[in-house]
């Protein structure tokens, strides 16, 4: 229970970072807080922001939201002592997980500049992954049948 | 009973994490910011008289845009390179492609920036071959790499090389100086205008006091052209 606590703080943390990042790329915002240096205004604008056409920040609006809507609804009476919500959040985080990497990746050997935000995502997923990998692991399963 | 006491501590915190968060978002949106100030900043302000023919500096954007800001820059000014970096890319791409804007670079290498003549130089000799502002992104962006360096002309060479220009046409061009007295005379307009620092922008002729950054050359335009709406009567003008 408590490792699905944390999931929803984390998964909240990056749906909040995830939104600041989506409204500046569609103008909401009008600068980043990000040092000044310009390094998350180029990670922002460069044609790595987008993946499929649609924002990079989108998608992780749509991830940490269903990471969030799962530690909760994991938290529920029906589901607490069950595997199912941990076994579903250690899956999608590994997913978010492969897929920071890779955006990581352009950030460092093409892009060439570190978006801060952009990094803290990529930390909070990675954190989810490992805190719901440990849940799966202590959470009680129902004797079998 | 025990056991809801955690859950509404932890839901307390959920709820406060998030209500402060969406409190940060909404304090960084340009909801709290008044655009009414620029119209008034724009209204006080001389309008000056561009020679235009002789200077006519690299251009980008509609033709038929209301707006026009002329920016007059150094490429070794860090000021300069700050807004290049942190303003630029917004206003290339969510501006210029409205046709509400259209921005006029003017090279106005400073006195005693040594390094910068070579960097204006190969800008323009780029700009001959049409990739002017993709040149400019790439001295202003690295400005840190070649501003500081004995031979700045061989690194900002790499850059052409990078954006895609022909190189021989583009060694001629700087072996010759064939882009000089494009600079030199973007230079004499400025220093008629009584540009004295960089950058140094004029919003449809009338100088602005300062530095511009996205937020107020946004609501400049939305003033002065708004998106889908008629265009507003200009603010009375003071000519000198």
């Amino acid at each position: 229970m408590r490792h699905r606590m944390a999931v929803a703080v984390l998964a909240l943390l990056g749906l909040l970072a995830s939104a600041y990042l989506l409204l500046y790329k569609l103008g909401v915002v009008g600068s980043l807080a990000c040092g000044g240096s310009g390094a998350c205004e180029r990670v922002q604008t460069s044609p790595y922001a987008q993946f499929l056409g649609v924002p990079v920040a989108a998608y992780g609006v749509a991830g940490f939201a269903a990471l969030l809507a799962v530690a909760l609804a994991g938290l529920r009476e029906r589901w607490v002592d069950r595997a199912t919500p941990s076994r579903a959040l250690a899956a999608m985080a590994g997913v978010g997980v492969l897929f920071a990497a890779y955006l990581t990746y352009l950030e460092i050997a093409v892009i060439h500049d570190i978006c801060r935000w952009c990094a803290f995502c990529a930390l909070l997923i990675t954190a989810i992954l490992v805190v719901s990998l440990l849940g799966t692991r202590s959470v009680n399963r129902p004797p079998s049948r | 009973m025990a056991a809801r006491r955690p859950m509404r501590a932890f839901y307390l915190t959920l709820g406060i994490i998030a209500v402060l968060g969406a409190l940060l978002i909404v304090w960084q949106t340009r909801l709290l910011r008044p655009a009414r100030s620029v119209t008034e900043t724009l209204a006080s302000a001389p309008v000056a008289s561009m020679s235009g023919a002789a200077a006519t500096g690299h251009v980008l954007g509609s033709d038929s845009a209301p707006v026009e800001i002329v920016e007059f820059a150094d490429f070794e000014c860090p000021s300069c390179a700050r807004f290049a970096i942190l303003e630029w890319p917004e206003i290339q791409q969510r501006l210029i492609p409205t046709g509400r804007l259209k921005w006029r670079f003017m090279n106005f290498p400073l006195q005693g920036h040594t390094a910068s003549p070579p960097a204006h130089l190969a800008a323009g000799c780029a700009g001959e071959q049409g990739r002017f502002f993709e040149m400019m992104d790439a001295i202003f962006n690295r400005q840190n790499e070649w501003a500081t360096e004995r031979n700045p002309a061989r690194t900002i060479r790499d850059y052409a090389k990078q954006v895609g220009l022909d190189m021989s046409r583009f060694d001629a061009c700087v072996e010759t100086a064939h882009a000089k007295p494009g600079v030199d005379a973007e230079y004499a307009e400025g220093e008629r205008l009584g540009v004295n620092a960089t950058p140094t922008f004029f919003v449809n002729g009338r100088e602005w006091p300062g530095l511009l950054n996205f937020d107020q050359i946004q609501a400049i335009v939305d003033s002065l052209a708004p998106a889908g709406g008629a265009k507003r009567a200009a603010p009375p003008a003071r000519r000198r």
